[in-house]
């Protein structure tokens, strides 16, 4: 992005951490005089959110869903990139998976995963992966599709007079050429997967944030609804920034230019 | 963002018409005999399992047939693409005043970019969804307040990209050619923002669809959510197969006949290189 050189700093901090202030003061006002099931006060919301840190129970929802997000990232990461390199295997492949599988992968509702996946398998953590994994799949493939695309066709025939070996050409010329897609794709995926795809675990499982959230909203709980949401934001926001971001910027091509 | 049609950017121009007429019959031919494969291996699949777990395409199908002579389905699914058209649209006007605030207030660039957007965009679906069942009940209000939600950070972000990256050399050029601030607008800013507002769209579309009968399913009244709950809670996967066909459908036409055309001719209009 290019941008103009920033105007003011000082006044931009300002406004920004004012505003802020101003939205969690009218958020106080407004709560004061509305009951605690229809808008929580911050401070009732902040009790919340501690209590989803430390107490060792809630805690657990947390790291549970973390893992099968985690899961489902990696799972699509591997069937994407299998499918992208299919479809440079020629035409037959190609027509396969990007004009029919990622159509349809692509329109598939993601309630629908959820319902169909509990029909198929009983309710566990596979269960979930799976649905989590079919939901952010079509979101990584595109990215995988593109990253082949990019390779250039030169490189790839020299990379073929310099060893025979399928799996070294791969491993060391084209991963790295499609690794800044794939770092894309995994942060879409990642964001897609604590948005979307929670859905999987009102469904298929009686653990994780998904299932703290459904449960607290059936007891008219607005705190723990809130306090699951931040929690969401901040556990996003934490492995955006501090991992997935700092990946991009070192396998990116041309130095953060994909973020 | 165009989903589903990075097939069609590969250069083509230098290929001969007898290759490509080839190249296309080639792909019509796989792709009917990958959907015949596809639809042998599900009937075979299907006689081992019980119908409630997986019903054969012949019994979906039917089912399918069902439902197009009834009014009901036809009712449910105008009812979704009610809820999906006012929450793009909230979402689209909601998604340009905050992408245009930080350049006519630079002084809330910080605000816009490094505050709200990373925040709204983190925000989880589900989250928005029950909080509105918490707000407004269960209702047409908490789908599509759910749905827009979802949409107003892809919004912001097509559109704050789409406006960092104007042409500034045109922009004074305009400068230059008018003294009309409105006239420069409408004439050089609009047509080229114009891609990205259709970018947004596009994306906004796929991304409602996806999350539109969530919605419907937990806070909704009405819809093909809600049609999909009564299927689920009678075990009646037919008719769940049958909704998920019918989307299918619905959502490659409308990219088919709808977005695919209006980015060819956008292309045409406003290309650049």
């Amino acid at each position: 992005m290019v941008e103009a050189p920033p105007s003011r700093p000082l006044a931009e901090r300002a406004v920004a951490e004012g505003a802020i202030l101003l939205m969690l003061l009218g958020w106080w006002l407004t709560a004061k005089d509305l009951p605690d099931f229809v808008l929580p006060g911050p401070l009732d919301v902040a009790a919340a959110m501690g209590a989803l840190a430390l107490d060792p129970d809630l805690a657990g929802h947390v790291a549970t869903s973390f893992l099968r997000v985690l899961g489902a990232v990696l799972c699509a990461l591997a069937v994407a990139t299998a499918l992208a390199a299919a479809v440079r295997s020629g035409p037959v492949m190609a027509t396969i998976v990007e004009r029919n599988l990622l159509v349809v992968l692509n329109s598939f509702p993601s309630v629908g995963w959820a319902i169909l996946g509990v029909t198929w398998f009983s309710v566990s953590n596979g269960t979930v992966i799976f649905i989590e994994t079919m939901i952010v799949l079509p979101f990584m493939l595109i990215n995988a599709i593109e990253g082949f695309r990019q390779i250039d066709p030169e490189l790839d025939e020299m990379g073929r007079s310099l060893s025979r070996s399928r799996w070294r050409r791969f491993a060391r010329l084209q991963l790295p050429l499609i690794l800044p897609f794939l770092i894309a794709g995994v942060r879409i995926s990642y964001g897609i997967a604590w948005k979307i795809a929670l859905v999987a675990e009102l469904f298929g499982a009686s653990s994780g944030l998904g299932w703290l959230l459904q449960q607290a909203q059936t007891r008219a709980d607005a705190a723990t609804v809130f306090a699951a949401c931040l929690v969401i934001v901040v556990i996003f926001a934490l492995v955006d920034g501090l991992v997935l971001r700092p990946l991009a910027r070192r396998w990116s091509i041309n130095t953060g230019g994909q973020s | 963002m165009s989903l589903v049609d990075a097939a069609e950017r590969t250069p083509r121009a230098a290929v001969p018409d007898r290759a490509a007429a080839r190249r296309r019959s080639t792909e019509t031919v796989t792709s009917v005999l990958f959907w015949a494969a596809a639809l042998g291996v599900w009937h075979l699949y299907s006689l081992t399992v019980p119908a409630y777990q997986l019903p054969g395409p012949a019994a979906v199908f039917a089912r399918m047939a069902d439902f197009a002579t009834e009014a009901d389905l036809a009712l449910q699914l105008a009812i979704s693409l009610g809820h999906v058209a006012a929450a793009m649209a909230i979402a689209f006007v909601v998604g340009s005043a905050l992408a245009v605030l930080p350049s006519a207030l630079p002084a809330t660039r910080r605000l816009v970019d490094g505050r709200l957007t990373p925040f709204l965009n983190a925000f989880s679906g589900i989250g928005w969804l029950f909080l509105a069942i918490l707000w407004f009940g269960i209702n047409s209000t908490t789908v599509i307040f759910a749905v827009t939600m979802v949409l107003t950070p892809f919004a912001i972000i097509n559109l704050r990209t789409g406006l960092a990256e104007l042409d500034r050399d045109l922009l004074e050029l305009g400068e230059s050619l008018t003294r009309s601030p409105l006239r420069r607008f409408l004439r050089l800013t609009l047509p080229m923002l114009a891609p990205y507002a259709f970018a947004t769209l596009r994306t906004s579309f796929g991304v409602a669809w996806k999350v539109v009968l969530t919605a419907e399913l937990f806070g909704g009244s009405g819809g093909v959510g809600y049609l999909l709950n009564t299927a689920r809670q009678e075990f009646d996967t037919e008719t769940i197969f049958a909704v998920i066909v019918f989307i299918l459908l619905f959502v490659a036409l409308a990219e088919l006949v709808a977005f695919r055309p209006a980015q060819r001719a956008l292309d045409r209009r406003y290309g650049r290189g």
